[in-house]
């Protein structure tokens, strides 16, 4: 690790700190009930927008019309990414020829996108059309992200309003966030990586002829437009089958910079916009201090073990699976980033890291992807350790717990243990199936510890709805395949629905005027021990895992075994 | 419920027309504009002006008188791109590496054992690149004068971190060998 590896982390860590706190603010603001005065005056494609579709943007909702809205809308969108999947030979802009995905593949895919996982048993360049990558994932991109930050929208109200039914209108948070900020966002950053490099052309595949005289088929396509949205909405599927690894897809060190900026924007802005949103910015500073100091601590466990080096093999450092133009430093701050926001891009493949950090990147997703998180996933992921944190608070001192006003009672904590448990289920169960089943056994590429950490890490990724992949792992089986798209569904649903019933339980409630009682969350008390909170579920759930994998063959690396 | 099916697909045929149309287009269109070489891929031509590949691809070498990028584990196959995915306790990879030591030298930069993540990536580090100077200033009988250009080239062919700190000092290997068959036909 040279110097200027901690000047990159150093600034990009500087510039996140300046730019998130506004960005949360603008976000709340978008999503809030005054919204700019600007905004007002290109409010006509929005106003188009609704009165094309039929929508009072007036018309609050309950929870149950909420859910409804979204669930049908989340439907719709994988049923036509679906057909795209299957029919993609028979539709426009497939110069290449590439030929409609399988069913169990085309199911894996739009599952996997439409609940922001992106999840890839394929490689874009060999399996998805101009037309699928563009009308079909991309839109996902937008689609699955928004949807995440409209739910957080609707908790935040749940938990700000009082003595009410009304949690928002699902329409107007999903039209305004594509409108103000993903939409712009993504075009800014479209347009600095293309300056770089990243390719955006409807060409068909280029053949040249090496200096040797062989020849090499050059990939093309819309790729630009969509790393954009990929990294901003914590999506996360590569256009090409290396993801940000590909030169076309990442050709410098300043569109690395770009791209890993991009990955930590929105999820570190979100914190601050829940606390705009419920009345209680110290709140919002508290919850995004917990997830930083979180992050920092994995980033410097990460960083301290890639510097070492493979001591069998003639102190080789860990640069297997990582590219020259970024280096040992840029690529791990990628991998722990990734990890941590649930976007799952990657630069550098976490399989070749040393073993531990691979352990660390496992672990990351699957303390439920609430260090930071997915755009809006991340924050209502966090809001169920909140009310458990609460919770134990109360018991310790033998009071009802409080939170933002609110009484948390019985049916809170019963849904805030649903959705805190349903993912870590999914990954040890169905780790465990694929462990003991010759279907999942016979995708491996490596034996003993490795291969159960390639297992583990698949499942982790699907549950916590984060999709990078260890490699390795031959995913693109019927076994995965469904099995994953299932696990993918629970991570998302399974949450998600929780979290709207709780926003509207807690719209229903009225509002307790904090007394001596309260355990307050604003304190770094409060911080300390919601991070204790998470670690212990985290740990106590995985740990036993971790340990057969990633931590054995640390062991068997130091001792200089081979498998 | 009707009537939400109804707004469902309304919504999701206009936010794709939206994200999935007029945006990736728009796109397109400033980047044909703004960086029509940078947004088509860095293609590099012969002077012949046949295609050669891009600038942003690693592609085979394998005689002596070429400069030789890292290891593909894709055979520098573009589609699809793929990695190794091998692991530091993996038997496989160690023997890849000996192989590779026995073939090149004991003193074989790091960089030049290993496969990149892409399998695809076009550049090595200074190092790198002078430890291949001996071999393809042998395969090209180059003069003392003439090593001496070569550095040059080497210099010419260099990308440097963007204000010190971001990305790495790297050689882009098909430039430089591109500017090689120039210099020292």
């Amino acid at each position: 690790m040279e110097s200027a590896d901690f000047l990159l982390i150093f600034s990009l860590v500087c510039a996140l700190l300046l730019v998130a706190p506004p960005m949360g603010i603008y976000l709340a603001r978008v999503l809030g009930e005054a919204p700019f005065s600007w905004l007002r005056r290109v409010a006509f494609v929005e106003k188009g927008i609704y009165r094309l579709c039929g929508v009072d943007p007036t018309e609050e909702m309950n929870w149950k019309s909420y859910t409804g809205a979204l669930l049908l809308f989340s439907g719709a969108g994988l049923l036509f990414l679906l057909a795209i999947l299957l029919l993609q030979a028979y539709l426009p802009l497939n110069p290449a020829h590439i030929e409609g995905m399988s069913f169990s593949l085309a199911i894996n895919t739009a599952i996997s996108f439409v609940t922001n996982t992106n999840w890839q048993a394929y490689s874009g360049e060999a399996a998805a059309s101009y037309f699928t990558q563009m009308v079909g994932l991309g839109v996902q991109n937008f689609l699955s992200a928004a949807t995440g930050i409209a739910v957080f929208a609707a908790l935040a109200r749940g938990l700000a309003r009082k003595e009410t039914h009304e949690i928002g209108n699902f329409w107007v948070d999903l039209v305004r966030t594509i409108l103000y900020v993903l939409l712009p966002l993504s075009c800014v950053i479209a347009i600095v990586l293309m300056s770089q490099g990243v390719v955006q052309n409807f060409l068909a595949y280029l053949d040249a002829t090496t200096l040797e005289g062989v020849s090499q088929k050059i990939p093309m396509g819309p790729a630009a437009s969509q790393i954009a949205i990929k990294q901003l909405g914590s999506n996360g599927g590569g256009f090409f089958g290396v993801n940000s690894a590909h030169p076309f897809e990442n050709p410098t060190g300043l569109s690395n910079a770009v791209e890993i900026f991009a990955m930590l924007l929105l999820p570190c802005a979100v914190p601050f916009a829940f606390g705009s949103l419920v009345g209680d910015r110290k709140h919002g500073r508290i919850l995004f201090g917990t997830m930083f100091v979180m992050f920092l601590c994995s980033l410097g466990a990460a960083l301290y073990l890639e510097s070492g080096s493979i001591s069998s093999l003639g102190q080789l450092p860990f640069i297997e699976g990582k590219e020259s133009r970024f280096g040992l430093g840029a690529s791990t701050l990628w991998t722990v980033a990734t990890t941590v926001t649930s976007n799952g891009s990657v630069n550098s493949m976490i399989s070749s890291a040393s073993p531990l950090t691979g352990g660390i990147a496992m672990f990351n997703i699957m303390l439920g992807e609430v260090i930071f998180g997915g755009v809006g996933c991340g924050i209502y992921g966090m809001v169920l350790f909140v009310l458990l944190t609460v919770f134990i608070a109360g018991l310790m001192v033998g009071r009802t717990p409080e939170y933002l006003g609110k009484k948390i009672e019985a049916p809170e904590i019963k849904w805030a243990v649903i959705g805190v448990l349903a993912p870590c289920a999914v990954i040890l169960l169905f780790s465990a199936l694929a462990c003991m089943t010759q279907a999942g056994i016979s995708s491996l590429s490596s034996a003993g510890p490795h291969g159960l950490s390639e297992i583990l890490y698949a499942f982790s990724s699907a549950a916590g709805n984060n999709g990078s992949a260890f490699g390795g792992l031959n995913a693109n089986t019927p076994f995965y395949n469904l099995l994953m798209g299932f696990g993918m569904l629970i991570g998302r649903f399974a949450v998600l629905l929780p979290v709207l019933r709780l926003a509207g339980q807690l719209a229903c409630k009225k509002h307790t005027p904090p007394s001596s009682g309260t355990f307050p969350t604003d304190s770094l008390l409060f911080g300390a021990l919601l991070c204790a909170t998470i670690l212990i579920v985290g740990g106590l759930t995985f740990f036993p895992a971790l340990t057969l994998g990633p931590i054995v063959e640390q062991l068997l690396l130091g001792q200089g075994r081979f498998v | 419920m009707m009537k939400t099916c109804w707004i469902s697909l309304r919504m999701l045929v206009l936010l794709t027309l939206l994200t999935g149309g007029v945006y990736p287009l728009l796109i397109t269109l400033v980047g044909h504009q703004l960086w029509p070489k940078e947004s088509t891929g860095s293609l590099v031509y012969a002077p012949s002006g046949t295609l050669v590949g891009s600038a942003l691809l690693a592609q085979k070498f394998t005689q002596a008188q070429y400069f030789h990028p890292r290891p593909s584990a894709a055979d520098y196959i573009a589609v699809p791109s793929g990695a190794s995915n091998q692991s530091g306790t993996s038997q496989a990879f160690a023997n890849r590496v000996q192989k590779q030591r026995q073939q090149t030298g004991d003193a074989t930069p790091a960089e030049l054992l290993t496969t990149s993540a892409s399998g695809l990536d076009p550049h090595l580090s200074v190092e790198s690149v002078r430890y291949q100077v001996r071999r393809v200033g042998e395969a090209r009988k180059l003069s003392e004068s003439q090593l001496h250009r070569l550095q040059v080239q080497i210099h010419l062919q260099t990308t440097y971190p963007l204000l010190g700190f971001i990305g790495k000092k790297v050689v882009n290997v098909l430039l430089l060998n591109q500017a090689l068959d120039r210099e020292f036909p």
